[in-house]
């Protein structure tokens, strides 16, 4: 195997952004059947390593491919596209002061009168909005507009992030 | 007369010869030993056909240590040289073991951060030689029923075991001179064990309540590949809270004072134990300890044991929901561990589920009938299985960063084997060394996770804060078993340690616990160290010659075709006169020729997995 392949082609997919995620899954396990350490369990230690070194690449790339956010980011990696994404920072002010909005809307769940529902309809509209970033990169990426694909990604983080916390929320007020 | 076989002396044994190989349920309360035998799992009894062995060790002077039932009846007699549930104190210190709340009557060795000993007869015993004992005698019940050494074991750990946890139940195998084909999640045995491989698609929640851990997994299954999507639990939750809350209800109902003897403890516990397995059948029982008498009834002793389940149900919960799957998705539930014999467990985790979990294989049994089926795969018995096992790593994994809060490099529930890499700087200018403090755990502070080792980072070129890079890289693998290793970019400086957790064991130690070991063994430390170097030079005999056979004359020129094979027959050589030392060096010699070719299978390997998608797909 070749670890210089990258992701797409280890797969065997096109390089592009919309992929077809249960045939990615069905080869992702085809192939950890075929180099999975466990099947050099009983072979000399060297094979057993090599199996190692594969299904460990195996797994990185089908993490990359399969999180959305992270093939966006893998793609630009591959276009040559340079990006920082802890540091990078959005001036759009409007998308700015959703995420504030939503954020305070966040901080007061728990002093909702049913948080519960409150908080599945925060999900909702999270939701709707990571979809509907993902895509706005897939046209940029798709006209090659590179500079406004990292904006999407940036802030496709920020809502990401949202969402975390939203789940952090849901765990302690549903008492998990 | 049918002719015996026999093969020429130094020869490995012909490729499909079975190999000899058990799994191993290594339980904190009782251990069994299981292997298949024409198709079917079953464990292995000892002499007089019990197949549990209590995982309980004595040790006496100048006299081998006892191991399982006679142990087990001496625990009231001599309690501090018998040992209990050991299990929960490996990869532990000290103060975590203070903190499982429970009276231990033993004495503890001086402590020195690690892991701590137990004063015995026989000198201080790690939790990691106590194991040992009892794996070799369960190896050795395995070695007489297959009638020879084994090749290998399958060993199941709860899924929950962190990193300090898993190293030590792998050093433990190794004092026990077992060759480790892999460390399994007692869960997912479990499933194996049901056959629910079998089926095609579909999500299965395992309940697992032991004598002294809980764990819940959510397993997703298709196709015969298992995967793992989120564990979770209690490592201080099992039946054996049962009984200390029932002791400690029977104690203030007597009104006896808190500071019982090691003896009074263990007969309270046992008498407390009973009434619970009793009442999974009656209404109420009578209790009898010294003067007291009294009645327990089943209503209150579910008040007693509610808090206890209830702690568990809030761990299915959460690992529902980490596995990004909702309640309805689970297409079985199944029951493992003997607690799960309390009729109030069941309830519950049938109220939960809302269905009926499953129970008709021995909950006790379970899992290491299932170890004893994925050993069989593993070994190579059955090339046809079309079962693999994805696990996950249980808890996330990360570094200390300024401040005491712990940055996490790889998440938990990420599937094994992986590596990933983080980049961190200097905080002052000047700064030429980094301390790497590697954590495990949830938690944002350092002090909430666990510490599983420290090392250190020299020779960073002086430059202003912020200016280095410093690349730090986790490697886990199959096994779970962690190496973390740190490189300054621009100089290639690099450090790093296999972790060694900071309640593990160092190489000194268990080299003498090895030479301990042999005090009452026939054999000796350089005769294990020869043997241990054959088996390896069969093994790597047996694959190479297998592969040469299969893919040889397709992937090799005749040249190099006949240096592999002129390397096999040296090797072959090596194995039959050579010392230890020799074998060694010519199995690396071996592996350097064939590295090559191993490299060219891989990718045959890989392009026949995906034959058939490829070229189509790359047109479109």
């Amino acid at each position: 195997m070749d670890i210089s392949k990258n992701y797409f082609q280890l797969f065997g997919f096109p390089v592009q952004f919309s992929i077809d995620e249960p045939e990615l899954s069905k080869r992702y396990r085809e192939l950890q059947k075929d180099i999975h350490p466990d099947r050099f369990a009983g072979k000399g230690d060297r094979e057993k390593r090599l199996a190692e070194q594969f299904s460990t690449y195996v797994n990185e790339a089908y993490q990359g491919l399969m999180v959305p956010l992270a093939r966006a980011e893998y793609l630009l990696v591959l276009a040559g596209v340079e990006m920082d994404p802890q540091n990078e920072t959005t001036n759009d002010g409007l998308f700015l002061m959703q995420q504030m909005e939503l954020r305070e809307a966040l901080a007061e769940v728990p002093s909702h009168e049913n948080p519960e529902a409150a908080l599945d309809e925060m999900s909702a509209q999270v939701k709707q909005s990571i979809e509907l970033l993902l895509q706005e990169y897939e046209t940029a990426y798709n006209a090659g507009l590179f500079d406004q694909c990292k904006a999407s990604v940036t802030k496709l983080h920020f809502v990401t992030k949202l969402s975390r916390e939203i789940e952090k929320l849901e765990a302690q007020i549903l008492d998990y | 007369m049918a002719l015996l076989q026999i093969s020429e002396p130094g020869l490995s044994p012909a490729p499909h010869q079975r190999k000899r190989a058990v799994g191993i349920d290594l339980g904190t309360t009782n251990s069994l030993v299981a292997t298949v035998r024409s198709g079917d799992a079953l464990t292995l009894p000892d002499e007089s056909g019990e197949a549990m062995l209590p995982s309980v060790v004595r040790y006496r002077a100048g006299d081998a240590p006892q191991v399982g039932r006679d142990a087990k009846a001496m625990a009231a007699e001599d309690p501090l040289n018998t040992l209990l549930s050991v299990k929960r104190f490996m990869g532990r210190g000290l103060g975590d073991i203070k903190m499982l709340g429970t009276q231990l009557p033993y004495e503890f060795g001086p402590e020195d951060g690690g892991m701590p000993f137990i004063k015995t007869v026989q000198g201080l015993k790690s939790p990691v030689e106590v194991s040992a004992d009892i794996l070799r005698t369960l190896a050795q019940r395995g070695k007489e029923s297959l009638g020879g050494e084994l090749d290998g074991a399958v060993i199941t750990v709860p899924a929950y075991f962190d990193e300090a946890q898993r190293q030590a139940t792998k050093d433990a195998a190794r004092l026990a001179d077992i060759n480790v084909l892999r460390l399994l999640n007692e869960p997912t045995a479990a499933a194996v064990a049901y056959g629910l491989d079998k089926a095609e698609e579909g999500v299965i929640a395992i309940y697992d309540l032991g004598g002294g851990t809980f764990d819940i997994s959510v397993l997703r299954l298709s196709r015969g590949v298992f995967e793992v999507l989120a564990t979770g639990g209690d490592s201080a939750l099992g039946g054996d809270d049962f009984d200390h809350a029932i002791a400690e209800w029977i104690i203030a109902e007597a009104d006896l004072s808190e500071q019982l003897s090691p003896s009074e403890q263990r007969t309270l516990l046992a008498i407390s134990c009973h009434a619970k397995e009793q009442l999974s059948v009656e209404t109420s029982v009578a209790l009898k300890y010294g003067q007291w008498q009294g009645e327990l009834n089943r209503q209150q002793l579910n008040e007693l044991m509610d808090p206890l389940i209830e702690r568990s149900i809030r761990a299915c919960k959460r690992a529902i929901r980490d596995a990004g799957v909702s309640l309805d998705q689970i297409q079985n539930v199944v029951m493992v561990g003997g607690s799960t014999r309390t009729l109030r467990v069941r309830e519950r985790v049938e109220a939960f589920f809302s269905q009926a979990p499953l129970l008709t294989i021995d909950p006790d049994r379970v899992v290491a009938i299932g170890a004893a089926l994925q050993a069989d795969i593993l070994a190579g018995n059955k090339p046809d299985s079309d079962l693999l096992l994805l696990d996950v790593i249980p808890l996330s994994l990360g570094l200390e960063t300024m401040g005491g809060l712990v940055e996490k490099v790889i998440a938990r529930n990420t599937t094994i084997p992986v590596a990933k890499a983080q980049e961190f700087t200097t905080f002052k200018d000047g700064q030429t060394a980094m301390a790497i403090h590697v954590l495990q755990g949830e938690r944002e502070l350092v002090d909430d996770c666990r510490s599983l080792s420290r090392f250190e980072l020299r020779g960073i070129p002086a430059m202003v804060a912020g200016a280095a890079h410093i690349r730090v890289t986790f490697q886990v693998d199959a096994d779970g078993l962690l190496t973390v290793s740190a490189q300054e970019k621009s100089t290639g400086i690099e450090s790093g340690v296999t972790v060694k957790p900071s309640y593990g064991l160092d190489d000194g130690t268990i080299t003498r616990m090895l030479k301990d070991s042999y005090a009452f063994a026939k054999e000796d430390m350089s005769s294990r160290s020869l043997r241990e170097q054959q088996v390896e030079a069969e093994r790597v005999i047996e694959a190479l010659v297998a592969a040469l056979a299969a893919d040889g004359e397709a992937l090799l020129s005749a040249a190099e075709f006949s240096t592999l094979q002129a390397a096999v027959d040296s090797l072959r050589q090596c194995h039959n006169v050579g010392t230890a030392d020799e074998i060694t060096a010519e199995i690396e010699r071996v592996g350097q020729l064939s590295e090559h070719f191993a490299a060219l299978r891989m990718d045959v390997n890989i392009k026949k997995a995906l034959a058939g998608h490829n070229l189509d797909e790359l047109d479109k």
